[in-house]
């Protein structure tokens, strides 16, 4: 049985909180913390080691909560997503009425980039359903910069401030309904690439990148970005519009590339982020195993069409 | 050969027959050269897969058989021949007396998750289990991303 303001809420109970200052921070996630504890609910919680390590000394059993300082849980948004499902089922399979998570997402202000990050709030609503699952999702707004907070105040349909004090967010957007960020434009893009491919194959993309890429960057980068070349030109050529471009740029700590076609993309506002929206065994896996690789994945969608973005950074950057 | 493919309906059992030719001369002392009109348009492609050696730009991948009598793979395997690549799986068989089939992958340039998934279909309705060895780290990269769920019907090993 689910406690707390959650009581009774089927699948994610999605919250977000506001903080300027160490004791507003403290007043959202002591009660938030304590509250499961008692219950004995799972608690998990997942900030730099300095909040982290506040929050250890403000509770009474920190013992009895899991402190998540691994970054690499917050990999990339898919991960992310994947990473929590299996850990919820972990959790409910040992009987768990409701598991409660707060964390803290990557964005400039606390050293990491946002990219993707806003659509995965907004995929969290829907994605997580499955599970009894209380998210806490706090912003430092010391830190965070303006479109954060107004991608959180999108992407969580309740608010909760310091006071305690709950609200519906006025603005929050549906998954499908929802507005991502654009990509912030890498400049790479803005001059000539080193190598431009029109309506080709994947085989011919991935020896370009081979010819342009072999040596410049780690194997296991290089096998990733021929995996994501690979799956971005294959949904371009048999889900896009003609003309397929494929550019391809170098910089001494960087490849990007691109994969550019006229029509409009996927319309699934999850694509990439879950394996198959629609509940069909491949189709949209493409696009979702190129976000569970350790390169950087952009989805552009514009006037002119849509891109898939991939960069990976080099051995020498 | 050309004569004895010139029908859909002939081409499913003279690829399976191929197959069967590919093994039995990989361990006995027989070399076969098999000639195709390239009339026969993809035809020519169905029974190119099907060879250890054939001309350079016939077909992006091979399926032969190793003189150990694993089913060895080589080339690139994507989406723009997945269509040739399970056509090719499914004329691959057993002998009679195969206790279990290995897939050698060591000649394996590239292989998507869409051909990675077909080998572990192939697996799953294979009446022996399948192994798969020398797996490259571009393919063992995917099956890592795909999760192991997806793959449960392929063994690493199998030496």
């Amino acid at each position: 049985m689910r406690t707390g303001v959650a009581r009774g809420h089927a699948g994610h109970f999605h919250e977000a909180g506001f903080y300027g200052s160490d004791a507003e921070f403290r007043a959202l996630i002591v009660p938030f913390a304590e509250e499961g504890i008692a219950a004995g609910e799972p608690v998990i919680i997942g900030y730099d080691d300095r909040k982290n390590a506040l929050v250890h000394s403000w509770l009474t059993d920190p013992s009895a909560v899991t402190f998540h300082a691994d970054s690499g849980l917050y990999a990339t948004p898919a991960r992310a997503i994947a990473a929590y499902r299996r850990l919820f089922e972990l959790h409910v399979a040992q009987g768990a009425g409701q598991i409660r998570i707060t964390g803290e997402l990557p964005h400039p202000g606390n050293g990491g980039r946002f990219d993707g990050w806003d659509r995965y709030e907004a995929a969290v609503n829907t994605v997580w359903e499955d599970f009894p699952v209380w998210g806490l999702c706090l912003y430092d707004t010391a830190t965070a910069p303006a479109a954060v907070l107004d991608a959180a105040e999108r992407t969580h349909p309740r608010i909760v401030s310091p006071s305690g004090a709950r609200h519906a967010s006025s603005r929050f957007q549906q998954v499908a309904e929802f507005e991502a960020l654009p990509p912030a434009p890498d400049p790479l893009e803005q001059t000539t690439p080193m190598i431009e491919l029109v309506d080709s194959s994947a085989a011919e993309a991935r020896r370009a990148l081979v010819q342009i890429g072999g040596g410049l960057v780690a194997d296991t980068i290089l096998d990733d970005l021929l995996l994501g070349v690979t799956e971005a030109v294959s949904n371009a050529l048999i889900h896009g519009r003609a003309p397929a471009i494929v550019r391809i740029w170098t910089a001494p700590d960087r490849i990007v590339i691109s994969v550019h076609d006229q029509g409009h993309g996927p319309a699934d506002a999850l694509a990439g982020l879950v394996p198959a929206a629609d509940g069909t065994a491949t189709l949209g896996l493409g696009l979702w195993l190129i976000h569970q690789l350790d390169i950087d994945v952009a989805l552009k969608h514009a006037d002119d069409g849509f891109t898939v973005r991939l960069r990976g950074a080099t051995t020498t950057g | 050969m050309t004569d004895l493919v010139r029908a859909p309906e002939q081409q499913d059992a003279f690829a399976r027959c191929e197959f069967l030719l590919e093994r039995y001369s990989s361990r006995h002392p027989l070399s076969a050269m098999c000639e195709y009109r390239l009339e026969l348009g993809d035809a020519v492609a169905q029974f190119a897969c099907m060879h250890a050696a054939v001309p350079a730009g016939l077909t992006p991948f091979q399926v032969f058989a190793c003189d150990d009598g694993a089913v060895g793979l080589l080339g690139e395997f994507d989406l723009a021949c997945q269509i040739a690549f399970e056509r090719a799986l499914r004329r691959i068989q057993p002998a009679p007396d195969d206790s279990k089939l290995i897939f050698d992958m060591s000649a394996v340039q590239f292989m998507d998750h869409h051909a990675l998934l077909s080998l572990d279909s192939y697996a799953e309705a294979c009446q022996v289990p399948v192994f798969v060895r020398s797996m490259p780290p571009i393919v063992r990269r995917v099956a890592r991303a795909l999760g192991l769920e997806p793959l449960s019907h392929i063994r690493l090993g199998g030496l």
